[in-house]
């Protein structure tokens, strides 16, 4: 059985169909690229998986579940976690806070608890606090734990929200533009993380990405979208180079070239 | 009188007031979706048309100049209000400060009538007399008269926003700011008109209030709540969403006390809204 | 404990002594503790407005649930017989459950539209207090409403607490407890919780909180105050109105809003602060009566455009103030005076 399976899957906005009949099936323990042009629907696709959208047809499967009309956070119980494409992050809180907030299901004891134990108690378990403290240093964010995240650069904000998402221990990463608006040398460390994350932990990933090279790199099979349908699916090297992808992207995006 | 009499009348009367609910609801949802504010002295705007309209009869307007003469006010004290309070100010949760900016000018602006015109009701002249016979029931002819100024306000409305430039931009503004920001419309200009527009209705439906009903100085509140209930209903920044939702409180409010308890059309638009919202989070016009 | 947690806990315990000491200082003065006594339910009324910005919503709904706790009060105690503490509890756990039966409608729409149906509903069971005559008396009123009677206190003897003098220190009571227990709330691991949900409602979900859910716990718990707080007031006024003017009137609901936001809404003392002060202020103006509200609304949009952290942060926004001067002086232009750092 595979980790992720969606199958048919569609959503509309008013008459624009965003996401429409795509089949998607992940394998536990791989890295899978998925790209395609600006507005393609890649970030919609991602949002059906992980339930901040419903879909409007179609079925998704995660580990034998059927999660298609699961909300968000059941879904993060099952092992999906997320990083958005803006730098999602909780904004009044420090690094660390952040993090301590991603490792909400692995503090949870119901409301109840939530309700009588003290937050400080909470934040000075040695346990929690040194995970957290490892997954900073996994993202190299450890000299800068206690500083709001607001004021980190966008780079390391975008670090952050691998932390964060990872905090959960997910099974399934979902990765909306890692690697957007860094530099060559910030790329090339989230590069190293996700490779990391994917080897050590057995986490299995889907990245949306725009940077081909860093799909190439990065990911054993891609899959492309264009107007919210499959386009191609296999090595990374065959989508790019298949000819009807070379057409979506022309005029469009300079990437590829 | 016949139980279809009831019925007609109890309908013409829910028509009517439907109308004026729309009229405040449309003012509020130009405010709400161009500018992202909740403003609710937009009652007291209503109310302030329904005074200004008693003080120029008084002092001898005729009835229809005056209600014109209280549009253009109110629109010119909208745009004041958009320019010295309103306008978002970096930095700031805007929803928040509006609501508070708005009830602080809903305190003093009551007050300030209470002051001025004292707490007793007041009346305005008679839009018209007599009444007109349809399907041999007496209808009043001033309710027909408020219904007709309604729609007319509306239909000008709508010919405003779909023919003119000014209009274009005021709804490309409402639905993507940002991106008609850069498209070259100012957002302030946007702003001050939606103002304008939406105080010039609030006067129109307070002075038809006022000649239907009665002046008092809080008078502004129900109509307001049911402005604002109306855009949940129809959804925000739809105008037959507005026409909608209006007609629909309009019709709970005029027939449901004459045939069960005035409680129970009390709870009616509580539970038409949480049916809509369960089912169309976005209102039954809105769409996502 | 920090300093800072020292210096906090003092206040308070001052605040409390203060408070109970009150009605012997102001023994020849019990009009003044009738409005003490109205100041504190007044208090938790607006506390629980403040609780509900925890989860970045702006309730206006918060008088409704007090309608509800009032009336719910005077019924048990006037038609089922039930004694004051119970119906006390009664009251508010029923003002809680019709907060539960709404919550999921209403928590799943977000800002504006949460305020307004929060508003629809407060309108709503206001005028079904006002049209349900049989059980509220309607329009005229209800009167009559008891309070906790005579009752044994230990080492005082039987004290009668229908009397104001005494009543006060049940409202008092009542609502320090029950400010204590929003104070632990805030402290709590749920505060978290909230939080989260406040900065992102999306990532908040995505990391697994359930965001519904909580935002439910945090709005029935408001609701529960507000009822709280209703049904206190209840037994303090003796008798009810569902009148537009009335305290159960839309303009209530824009009252404590004003009050919490010239309190500083940040802040858990903010309700207290801006309800003593707007409250005193409409005391001394007492002679100009008209010209109250006018006051009181002008102070509001003075607050909120000049000093929107309020009464309580009023040194926090005058060391701001003097950074961006200095950052000014240095050269430093387009830094914004209002900024909010983060919570610290
Ligand atoms: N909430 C929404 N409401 C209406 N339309 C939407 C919404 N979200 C996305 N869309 C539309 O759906 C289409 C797909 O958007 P999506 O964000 O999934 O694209 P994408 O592939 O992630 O693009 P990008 O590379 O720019 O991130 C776009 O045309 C977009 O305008
Ligand atoms: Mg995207």
């Amino acid at each position: 059985m595979s980790l992720l399976e969606a199958s048919q899957v569609c959503k509309n906005f008013g008459g624009l169909a965003a996401v429409n009949k795509v089949d998607l099936v992940v394998e536990e323990g791989e890295i899978v690229g998925l790209i395609g042009p600006n507005g393609a629907g890649k970030s919609t696709l991602l949002n059906l998986i992980d339930g901040t959208l419903r879909v409007s047809s179609g079925r998704i499967v995660f580990r034998g579940h059927d999660i298609t009309r699961y909300s968000p956070h059941r879904r993060a119980r099952l092992g999906i976690a997320r990083v958005f494409q803006k730098n999602a992050l909780f904004r009044s809180m420090t690094v660390l806070e952040n993090v301590l907030a991603g490792s909400y299901l692995r503090t949870d004891h119901g409301p109840l608890a939530a309700l009588t134990r003290t937050l400080d108690k909470v934040r000075k378990d040695p346990g929690l606090l040194d995970r957290c403290h490892e997954l900073l240093e996994l993202v190299g964010l450890t000299d800068r734990t206690h500083e709001l995240c607001v004021n980190l650069p966008h780079g390391s904000q975008r670090e952050l929200c691998v932390a964060v998402a990872l905090a959960s221990n997910p099974t399934l990463l979902l990765l909306d533009e890692p690697l957007t608006g860094m530099n060559a040398e910030e790329t090339a460390s989230m590069i190293r993380i996700i490779k990391e994350i994917n080897r050590t932990r057995g986490t299995t990933v889907l990245v949306v990405e725009h940077n081909v090279r860093a799909v190439l790199g990065l990911c054993a099979r891609a899959v492309v979208l264009n107007y919210g349908q499959k386009l191609v699916e296999g090595s990374p090297r065959e989508c790019v180079t298949d000819p009807a992808v070379i057409e979506a992207y022309l005029g469009t995006d300079a990437d590829v070239a | 009188m016949s139980s279809l009499d009831l019925w007609l009348q109890a309908t013409v009367n829910g028509i009517a007031l439907g109308w004026l609910y729309v009229l405040m609801a449309l003012g509020l949802t130009l405010i709400l979706s161009i500018m992202g504010i909740l403003q609710l002295a937009h009652g007291e705007i209503y109310m302030l048309g329904a005074y200004a309209v008693h003080y120029l009869v008084g002092r001898g307007l005729g009835l229809y100049p005056a209600i014109a003469t209280s549009m253009f006010i109110m629109a010119v004290l909208g745009i004041i209000l958009e320019r010295g309070l309103f306008r978002p100010r970096s930095g700031r949760e805007v929803v928040l400060c509006s609501i508070v900016i708005s009830t602080g000018l809903t305190l003093i602006l009551t007050s300030a009538i209470v002051v001025i015109f004292g707490l007793y009701t007041k009346s305005l002249p008679l839009l018209a007399t007599g009444s007109v016979e349809i399907f041999g029931a007496a209808v009043p002819k001033d309710r027909i008269l408020a219904i007709g100024f309604s729609v007319l306000a509306l239909v000008l409305l709508y010919l405003f926003l779909k023919k003119t430039r000014l209009g274009l931009a005021m709804i490309a503004s409402a639905q993507n700011r940002e991106g008609s920001f850069l498209k070259g419309i100012n957002p302030n200009r946007m702003s001050m008109a939606a103002m304008a527009i939406g105080c010039a209705l609030a006067a129109l439906a307070g002075a038809l209030a006022g000649a239907i009903l009665q002046l008092q100085p809080y008078m502004g509140a129900l109509p307001m709540i049911k402005g604002l209930v109306i855009i949940v209903l129809g959804g925000l920044g739809s105008i037959p969403g507005a026409l909608i939702g209006g007609l629909i409180l309009g019709l709970i409010d005029g027939i449901v006390p004459v045939f069960f308890s005035p409680a129970v059309a009390s709870v009616g638009p509580l539970v038409v809204v949480i049916l809509v919202l369960l089912f169309r989070p976005k209102g039954l016009l809105g769409h996502d | 404990m920090t300093k800072r947690g020292w210096t906090k806990l003092l206040l308070w315990v001052g605040l409390v002594v203060i408070a109970f000491a009150l009605p012997t200082i102001l023994r020849r003065d019990p009009y003044w503790l009738t409005v003490f006594c109205l100041l504190a339910i007044n208090t938790l009324l607006v506390s629980s407005l403040r609780s509900v910005t925890l989860i970045n919503e702006i309730s206006l709904g918060q008088v409704g649930f007090a309608v509800i706790g009032a009336y719910a009060h005077a019924a048990l105690m006037m038609k089922a017989h039930i004694p004051f503490w119970p119906s006390l509890i009664l009251s508010s756990l029923f003002s809680a459950l019709i907060a539960l039966a709404v919550a999921y409608p209403f928590l799943k729409v977000k800002g504006i539209y949460f305020s307004i149906l929060t508003l629809l509903t407060a309108e709503t069971f206001r005028l079904v207090a006002y049209y349900w005559t049989s059980m509220t008396g309607g329009s005229l009123g209800l009167t009559g409403v008891p309070g906790p009677g005579k009752q044994q206190v230990p080492f005082v003897g039987e004290v009668n607490f229908d009397r104001p003098a005494n009543y006060y220190y049940i409202a008092v009571g009542v609502v320090l407890v029950a400010l204590l227990i929003l104070y632990w709330l805030e402290r709590a691991y749920i505060s978290f919780q909230w939080r989260a949900i406040r900065d992102d409602n999306l990532l908040a979900g995505a990391v697994g909180i359930n965001v519904i859910g909580y935002k439910t716990i945090n709005f029935v718990i408001a609701a529960f105050m507000a009822g709280l707080s209703g049904a206190l007031f209840a037994s303090y006024q003796h008798n009810l109105s569902p009148d537009t003017t009335s305290r159960f009137g839309v303009s209530m609901s824009i009252y404590l809003l004003v009050y919490m936001v010239v309190g500083g809404k940040d802040y858990f003392v903010g309700p207290l602060m801006g309800t003593t002060v707007l409250m005193l202020i409409a005391e001394a103006t007492r002679s100009s009566q008209q010209y109250q509200p006018m006051i009181t609304g002008a102070i509001a949009i003075l607050v909120i455009l000049f000093l929107p952290m309020g009464l309580v942060g009023i040194p926090k926004q005058v060391r701001s103030w003097r950074r961006v001067k200095r950052l000014r002086a240095a050269g430093v232009d387009g830094v914004n005076p209002a900024g909010k750092e983060g919570k610290a």
